[in-house]
């Protein structure tokens, strides 16, 4: 069943027009407002707001933005990967290299206050 | 190199042996929990995050978990209409997994999104924009085609026809009427013509209405019989004096002198009377025809109408009566003239008006003056003359 037609008065369309409208102009379109804004680009009005939305969003050329919103896996090369993954290691190995300063400081710092201690009591 | 000996894992596995779709069924099982005890936003929410975070085309959301979350949605009237977008966005969906949709959670879904205020809205919550893509979500899932009632589409019509919609409203019936074969009530097709009677570029419209109507199975010379029926009835009327089609009207109301069922009264006096805007047109067709009648020159169908009017309740203006009794003195047909004339007089003298001022107003003419010796001359040959009186 297609409803679309010129006299909606009650979607928010109004202040975009069909040749300049954003992902988020589009995703706020009203169901009413998509039919209309699909049959005034000669695209077809019928089915679910995300069908209609997919077509006018297709339409536009802000398909791709969809589908990095969404999450979706973008096409990655193996080289890419391969860099990923270097960074990743390194990362990883700087985070242990880190640590290990961290603990030898604490422990250089507990040795001294040991020693201190000590010398604290040889002197008394 | 001595970064990696440093962080080198000899003789160290890892196994992961927990279970790899404990998330999915940990959130699923949440789900089922707070739909069971009415917790709709909740529920919406943890299914969403069910849908986008733990669903993959291997192990999708279940119907059930929709289902139960949309029972959930769809009580207490989709919980004062408040539900309306999470159940538009499950039924969306559960089509878009190909899931079949229960009849009644979808009819009840629909029914209750829509509401009294602008834009079909209730509490400023759910509307026909929202109702509109229910209803395509359902048809598009199988067996959709089938799943809404008659009365979920009639809803529809009317709040899209209240809300001055008239094209889609319209859209919408004829859909009902040309492809689901429905019967709508008469109250929808009063809704729709009454909304297109109501705009100014719509008036051709409730011609389309009246023809859905017609294809649904109603006889036009009946159906002034209910309340609806003289609606739609009036709502032509209106139209065809904005279309200034005066046959049409007057067709009209002869139809709905036709319908049995409206004694005391008859159904045209009650078409005629329904509204004042009804009232307004009933009295402009028959002026504009009457005027026509006798500019054609045409006595017999001016008289007519002239003696309809005030069957129908409606006042005929001063200009009528005269333009009908003059058509008359040309024609020579005096007794008709004054019979006319007569019933002027009582009508006007009834609605207390003084006598003096319907002479004042008709003695002028030229023909009156004429007709009223004619008459009286033949009147006196054979009988008395009544009209002396005057």
């Amino acid at each position: 069943m297609s409803t679309s037609s010129k006299s909606v008065s009650t979607a928010p369309m109004s202040a975009t027009t069909s040749s300049s409208m954003s992902y988020d102009e589009v995703n706020k379109l009203a169901f009413r407002a998509l039919q209309s804004e699909c049959k005034q680009l000669g695209l077809s009005a019928v089915g679910t707001t995300a069908a209609l939305r997919g077509r006018l969003l297709e339409h536009f050329g802000l398909a791709k933005e969809v589908a990095l919103e969404k999450g979706a896996a973008p096409a990655v090369t193996p080289e890419e990967i391969e860099v990923r993954r270097n960074d990743f290691t390194i990362a990883l190995q700087t985070y242990y290299v880190m640590l290990n300063i961290n603990l030898t400081l604490i422990q250089l710092i507990a040795y001294s206050g040991a020693l201190r201690y000590r010398w604290h009591h040889i002197l008394r | 190199m001595l970064i990696q000996e440093l962080c080198a894992t000899d003789g160290i596995t890892f196994c992961d042996e927990s279970d790899p779709d404990f998330d999915f069924k940990s959130l699923l099982s949440d789900v089922m929990q707070k739909s069971s005890v009415g917790h709709w936003k909740s529920a919406t929410r943890k299914l969403k995050k069910l849908n986008k975070q733990y669903s993959t085309s291997d192990r999708p959301v279940p119907r059930e978990a929709y289902l139960a979350v949309l029972e959930a949605c769809a009580a207490n009237r989709n919980n004062g209409a408040r539900a309306t977008e999470p159940a538009r966005k499950i039924l969306e969906d559960m089509a878009e997994s190909d899931y079949e949709i229960p009849t009644d959670l979808a009819n009840s879904c629909v029914m209750n999104s829509l509401g009294e205020g602008p834009g079909g809205t209730h509490d400023q919550c759910g509307g026909i924009d929202a109702a509109l893509a229910m209803v395509a979500a359902v048809e598009s899932s199988p067996n959709g085609s089938s799943s809404l009632t008659d009365a979920t589409y009639g809803r529809l019509v009317s709040t899209l026809a209240n809300d001055g919609a008239v094209e889609e409203a319209i859209l919408v019936l004829r859909f009902m009427v040309v492809e689901k074969l429905f019967t709508p009530p008469l109250g929808t097709f009063a809704d729709v013509a009454k909304a297109a009677a109501k705009s100014d570029d719509h008036a051709e419209d409730v011609l389309q209405v009246l023809t859905y109507a017609k294809a649904a199975g109603y006889e036009l010379d009946n159906i002034a019989a209910v309340e609806a029926g003289r609606d739609l009835l009036a709502s032509g009327v209106i139209a065809a004096e904005k279309m200034d089609n005066l046959a049409l009207g007057l067709r009209l109301l002869t139809a709905a002198a036709k319908a049995e069922g409206c004694a005391p009264d008859s159904g045209d006096d009650l078409v005629a009377s329904s509204s004042a805007a009804a009232q307004r047109a009933s009295t402009l067709i028959h002026k504009r025809a009457i005027q026509q009648a006798c500019k054609d020159n045409g006595w017999k169908l001016a008289v007519k109408l002239l003696e309809l009017m005030p069957k129908r309740g409606l006042t005929p203006a001063t200009s009528v009566w005269r333009s009908v009794v003059s058509t008359c003195c040309k024609n020579e047909k005096s007794r008709k003239a004054t019979a006319i004339l007569m019933d002027w007089v009582s009508i006007v003298s009834r609605t207390s008006v003084r006598l003096l001022r319907i002479i004042h107003v008709c003695l002028p003419s030229t023909f009156s003056l004429s007709f009223i010796a004619d008459y009286t001359c033949k009147r006196r040959q054979g009988r008395q003359a009544s009209c002396e009186c005057l």
